[in-house]
């Protein structure tokens, strides 16, 4: 990701503040959801293929034209499900520099929510993996515990969790030297 | 338009519920996507092309509704 980009998804950058990761859910989960899709999407495709000719009163008159509208209102739904899925994907974001961790959620549409959490502030943090999906492209969740407002961080569906979990305890361990000594 | 009958009171009445609340919600993805993507490029397009395939059936459902109608 370009600097111009990361600035403007991130405003709030300071000068001394590098970016280590920006995060977004995993492609194999985004394939999953559009595979869910892709069946309400065959349903369309197989009445207009085989439902229509076999049953020709589907296609005549007044009738036929109830269906075509049905048929065009099914695939609006269609359009606007797969663009909300991206929408969704797109927006949902976690951003992680060396002074803090930056959690972008859009949950629905009416709902944006943006947390930081400073890396000094953290208590805990714990990486899962389940499924079948998520141990074999290696895509899980990362919580982070702290001591703030905000009680725990979620990183849902995420690549690597164990990578994000080792990089988020290296970027504490910098921040916090003395206690590592003792 | 012809609306003097229920049952095409009906087909109307349905139609312009559902494609009434997709559109809202269109507008209102595109809005979101455009605001917090921070007019990426990639967020431009993508609203870009959405809009342009959903007008496209948009026009296309409003033209059979008509012909229903008359």
């Amino acid at each position: 990701m370009t600097k111009g980009i990361t600035r403007r998804l991130l405003p709030s950058l300071q000068e001394d503040e590098t970016i280590y990761m920006v995060v977004r859910e995993h492609w194999a989960h985004l394939f999953l959801k559009i595979v869910i899709w892709m069946f309400f999407a065959a349903i369309l495709i197989l009445f207009n293929r085989y439902a229509i000719p076999a049953v020709p009163a589907l296609g005549e008159g007044t009738f036929g034209q109830i269906v075509t509208l049905f048929t065009q209102v099914y695939t609006l739904f269609l359009a606007l499900s797969l663009f909300l899925i991206w929408v969704f994907y797109y927006l949902n974001i976690q951003i992680i520099t060396n002074i803090r961790i930056v959690d972008i959620d859009q949950v629905g549409l009416f709902s944006h929510m943006i947390s930081e959490l400073h890396i000094d502030k953290i208590e805990d943090v714990t990486s899962e993996t389940h499924g079948l999906f998520g141990t074999i492209f290696n895509y899980g969740d990362v919580y982070v515990q702290t001591a703030g407002k905000v009680e725990r961080f979620e990183f849902s569906n995420v690549p690597n969790p164990a990578g994000i979990e080792k990089m988020v305890l290296d970027l504490y361990e910098k921040t916090h030297p003395v206690k590592e000594k003792s | 338009m012809n609306l003097s009958s229920p049952a095409n009171l009906l087909i109307a009445g349905i139609y312009y519920l559902l494609v009434g609340a997709m559109t809202l919600f269109s507008l209102f993805g595109v809005y979101i996507l455009i605001r917090y993507g921070k007019s990426a490029i990639t967020a431009l397009i993508v609203a870009l092309l959405y809009g342009f395939i959903y007008l496209e059936i948009l026009a296309q459902s409003y033209s059979t509704l008509k012909n229903i109608l008359t």
